[in-house]
């Protein structure tokens, strides 16, 4: 018993003051490491995301990038050879159509501001939606509109207009009041479409929503950020 | 004596270990951001373990097996402890604290008193 003890106790002294000086040690590091670590989950996740964006503007980038280049390719194919040609308006056309381009031409600009007096009572009844602004958009279309943008995004067939949470989106990009919408097309036609008897404006008034639509000569409409990929749809004879 | 050195020196090599090899970059981030929860809490554990010793050695019960073994389970304990809380979303680094804290305090008071009789004593002889 006497000999067990002998050796025990330095042995237990040397283990626990090694133990305690290692915890002490690497404790004072961790509270002292450069390293700030993010301390909740919140701080973890916004990282995330900023590097989620940052990632998103890096691939608006390629597309600008790779589209120039196409671009390139199909100039070199138009050049001398006349039976691209028709092929090559054709193209244009299309391209317009599906908002690869910028394009400018006659048209309005649609100024929609919520209410600054909501009705009493309804509050939400003076803020535009996310509806209002697709009637908008389809009475515009019906009146001939070639291009369609709300805030600088491109309305286009794959376009949704949703309401997400307090904001609405167009192509997944989040816009803000005051809403303005540019359309080209033939200004005096577009501008009856929305103003008729009984129209969109005339609905929107009633709850004191601000509508202002101006004609131009010349009105510029953005591209299309990014073209969605085709995952589903092939196309048949 | 010497065992007071023997001591020193092997704190003094636990305490340069531990910030050469320091292991913290080697574990997970999320892990890292935790771990001075649990290390504080394994410090504690090993506060009440030595107050715990040094309370038997004077009340004469002291056993080095008991000791050694206390020190160390409680320790790995009390770190696993509060990992495993913070899974669960469940405060046990709190627990943990409150349950040492109280230990430690009482263990302080009866060092206290027995020290303090001790002195008593000692002066009444001298006297």
């Amino acid at each position: 018993m006497r000999q067990h003890a002998r050796w025990e106790q330095p042995f237990a002294i040397v283990v626990i003051c090694f133990t305690l000086g290692f915890l002490i040690a690497v404790q004072v590091r961790a509270l002292n490491s450069s390293q700030v670590a993010p301390t909740h989950r919140i701080t973890i996740l916004l990282d995330r995301l900023a590097n989620a964006q940052e990632e998103i503007r890096h691939l608006r980038e390629e597309v600008d990038r790779l589209r120039t280049q196409l671009s390139g390719y199909e100039k070199a194919m138009a050049e001398g050879k006349t039976a691209t040609e028709r092929l090559t308006a054709e193209l244009h056309r299309l391209r317009v159509l599906a908002g690869l381009t910028k394009v400018r031409g006659p048209g309005i600009i649609v100024r929609v501001t919520d209410a600054p007096n909501p009705p009493a009572g309804a509050p939400s009844e003076g803020i535009v939606h996310d509806n209002d602004l697709l009637m908008i958009v389809n009475e515009l279309r019906n009146a001939g509109a070639e291009a369609i943008a709300i805030n600088d995004q491109r309305v286009v067939a794959t376009t949704a207009i949703r309401c997400v949470g307090t904001l609405i989106t167009v192509n997944g990009a989040r816009i803000s009041p005051p809403y303005e919408i540019v359309a080209i097309g033939d200004p005096d036609k577009l501008t009856k479409a929305l103003t008729m008897p009984g129209g969109i404006v005339d609905g929107l008034k009633q709850f004191g929503v601000v509508v202002n639509i101006a004609r131009y000569p010349d009105v510029i409409v953005p591209s299309l950020g990014v073209t969605p990929p085709l995952q589903f749809a092939r196309p048949t004879e | 004596m010497w065992l007071i050195w023997l001591g020193s020196a092997a704190l003094l090599v636990g305490l340069l270990v531990g910030f050469l090899f320091s292991p913290i970059h080697w574990l997970p981030l999320a892990f890292q951001t935790r771990l001075p929860a649990y290390l504080g809490l394994a410090l504690l554990a090993a506060l009440d373990a030595t107050l715990g010793a040094w309370r038997a050695r004077l009340e004469g019960t002291y056993d080095g097996g008991v000791f050694l073994s206390g020190f160390f389970v409680n320790m790995i304990a009390a770190a696993s402890l509060a990992y495993v809380g913070d899974w669960l979303n469940v405060d046990f680094a709190l627990a943990a604290s409150v349950a040492f804290g109280t230990r430690i305090f009482n263990n302080l008071a009866i060092l206290r008193r027995i020290l303090l009789q001790r002195w008593r004593q000692r002066v009444t002889q001298l006297g």
